[in-house]
């Protein structure tokens, strides 16, 4: 019962990251909307004033599930357990449905999936296997449900710390804060060896048969950006730059090998297995500091003497930036590395205490964004947006419209993300500035038994 | 260790289903088997002598945990019986299912072929004999307590073929396929 609710409580834990998304932006289809929330891809919108609307407090809706879906009550199913168990049971409890819904807080889930109705579990000498008897299918047992159709946000900056005081001083603003990373790595097996050895021989030598690599990293991070707006004819221009630098506190990296060779003969049984595994320390885990540095730019504008020949424009902005246009770090410290050798059944070890990691790198991520809003007759409002971000591996495009009328917003979106398409919808009610409620449909592939599990979010705002 | 394995394999099956989805467990018991074990060499028989041939020898050890959520269990097995003098055999086919341990080919531990858990289903000398059982708690007496033993977990399960030749010949007896499958809400472990 309490290791339950414990594995309870760490899914709501590693769920929770979820809430973070913005209800508005996902009415918009992921498009970015001018304002500090865009100072991530572009630091000239460090002190440019957005107009106030998204952000505010996801609320965790999904959590209405639990007591208002009856197949869902977990209490009641931990707390009375006879109805459930008796034959035939007159009450079910949805594990596949709490599980969808617990793992996706942010949002109630409207259609929660129906599990299978018969399953099957099939051995043999061979492997195991599922099997959907109810729907005649074989099951993946796959339960990343990440990634859905209104996904997360699509890229990152720099190092994020883990928490941050910002200040400014005039046209400077600074962000320090604590960072810690960790990358555990997953093995790698060679498939060529996994092809290889399906007839138990070996018939090749694999000299990365398995391998290992992780890293993990602490230390501050400072972020230090000048930003200052600037009058000139027909528009006003706010410049940006950013510095992200950080002094590492520790750092450390693992990697293993593991090596194949076929031995006196072919046979699986008789191959040689060598090994080598080294492993880098730095700071104050080890020896050595690390530092290392960004560079940022970014540039936005409102054109204020822009008209595109329509009357009903009333602002109009466009942006462009530009993240990790230098990116720079080096860490110095102690590297031990051991070799085992099959051949002749030694193991050496070497310790160097001025090895290194780093360097200089330019990944950079462009953003760039367009921005109208529009007065039509009769009080309604429409902010179009548009746009494209393009490097570190991804490409994404957004289109996204915001129409008000009152206190009433409608929102629509459409955006492609690596490839992907997502689609956006919501709506909201706008008491004041700063005091609103955003609602937006939310969509996810349903685990395990495939298709859309639909959802409604919703953020409140409370800056009164 | 195996516990601390099951716990997650578990929470990961119960992830795919609700209370009220019907879990079966299925062995394909003949691919654990090796192949001298599934088709053993052919047996000199002499005319007017009776044989008990088991297979497969030793019988199955079926590797299930204590089921006691089992509502029930289907026995699926086919065994290939040729003679080179087909008219002359007769007999037929027997199956033991047996706890995990005494003797697997006791008659306390028979469970009948034929149908609604009475008789033995015969052999022809040419025609491979399939068995298809399915018991439950409701079943007939030896049904019902062969039931009862595979509920109680790790179990052996062993066909016998039972027979008689008129005439010196060889026969050839071969597993073509063994399976169980075991069905049940396992929400019913937490009762």
């Amino acid at each position: 019962m309490k290791r339950i609710l414990s594995a309870i409580g760490l899914v709501v834990a590693l769920s929770s990251a979820a809430l973070a998304q913005d209800v508005r932006s996902l009415g918009l289809g992921g498009a970015l909307v001018p304002g500090a929330g865009l100072s991530p891809f572009n630091p000239g919108y460090l002190t440019y004033t957005g107009d106030g609307r998204g952000g505010g407090l996801t609320l965790p809706l999904g959590l209405l599930n639990f007591v208002l879906n009856p197949q869902m009550n977990v209490i009641d199913f931990l707390s009375n357990r006879t109805p459930y168990t008796t034959n035939p049971p007159t009450k079910v409890f949805n594990f596949l449905a709490a599980f969808d819904q617990i793992t996706h807080l942010n949002t109630f889930i409207l259609n929660t999936p129906t599990p299978p109705g018969e399953l099957s579990i099939n051995f043999s000498a061979t492997g195991i296997s599922l099997f959907d008897v109810t729907n005649n299918r074989p099951v993946a047992l796959d339960f990343s449900s990440g990634g859905g159709l209104f996904g997360s946000p699509s890229a990152t900056s720099g190092v994020s710390p883990l928490f941050a005081v910002p200040f400014s001083i005039g046209p400077i603003s600074i962000k320090m804060g604590v960072f810690a990373n960790v990358a555990p790595g997953a093995p790698r097996i060679d498939q060529a060896l996994v092809t290889d050895i399906a007839d138990g021989n070996l018939s090749a030598a694999y000299p990365n048969a398995i391998s290992l690599n992780a890293q993990g990293a602490a230390g501050i991070s400072l972020d230090v950006a000048f930003n200052t707006p600037l009058d000139v004819p027909g528009a006003k221009l706010f410049l940006g730059a950013r510095a992200s630098g950080f002094f590492g506190l520790a750092y450390a990296d693992a990697r293993a090998i593991i090596n194949l060779k076929p031995g006196a003969d072919p046979a699986l049984t008789s191959a040689k297995i060598g090994y080598e595994y080294s492993y880098f320390t730095s700071g104050l885990i080890g020896s050595g500091i690390g530092f290392g540095v960004a560079g940022d730019f970014g540039i936005a504008a409102d054109l204020t003497g822009a008209t595109l020949g329509l009357p009903e424009l009333e602002k109009f902005t466009v942006g462009l930036g530009i993240i990790g246009l230098v990116e720079a770090s080096t860490w110095s410290g102690t590297e031990t590395r051991t070799v085992f050798n099959p051949d002749t059944s030694v193991s050496t070890t070497t310790t160097n205490p001025n090895a290194s990691r780093g360097g200089v790198s330019f990944n950079p991520l462009f953003t760039a964004n367009v921005a109208g809003t529009f007065s039509l007759a009769g009080g309604f409002r429409i902010l179009a947006l548009l746009d494209g971000q393009l490097g570190r591996g991804s490409f994404n495009l957004h289109l996204g419209v915001e129409g008000q009328w009152t206190l009433f917003v409608l929102r629509a979106g459409v955006g492609l993300e690596n490839g992907r398409l997502r689609f956006g919808l919501g709506g909201g009610i706008e008491f004041s500035p700063g005091l609103g409620l955003d609602l937006a449909l939310t969509a996810h592939p349903t685990p395990i038994v495939g298709g859309t599990s639909w959802g409604i979010a919703a953020a409140l705002r409370l800056g009164f | 260790m195996k516990k601390l394995l099951l716990i997650p394999a578990l929470a990961m099956l119960f992830g795919a289903c609700s209370t009220a989805t019907l879990i079966n467990i299925n062995v394909d018991g003949d691919s654990f088997l090796a192949t001298d074990k599934r088709a053993p060499p052919p047996l000199i028989v002499l005319n007017g002598q009776s044989y008990n041939s088991d297979i497969p020898d030793g019988g199955l050890t079926v590797p299930l945990p204590n089921l006691s959520f089992l509502t029930k269990i289907a026995l699926k097995i086919n065994v290939g019986v040729v003679s080179s003098a087909a008219g002359a055999i007769n007999g037929t086919i027997q199956l033991f299912v047996a706890p995990s341990s005494g003797a697997l080919f006791d008659p306390a531990n028979k469970v009948p072929t034929g149908a609604n858990c009475t008789g033995d289903l015969p052999v022809d000398g040419t025609n491979p004999v399939g068995v298809d059982l399915s018991l439950s708690a409701t079943s007939p007496a030896p049904c019902s307590a062969a039931f009862t033993r595979v509920q109680s977990g790790q179990f052996r399960i062993g066909a016998r073929v039972a027979f008689a030749v008129t005439a010196n010949s060889t026969v050839t007896i071969t597993l073509n396929n063994l399976d169980v499958g075991v069905s049940g809400y396992p929400v019913q472990i937490i009762k």
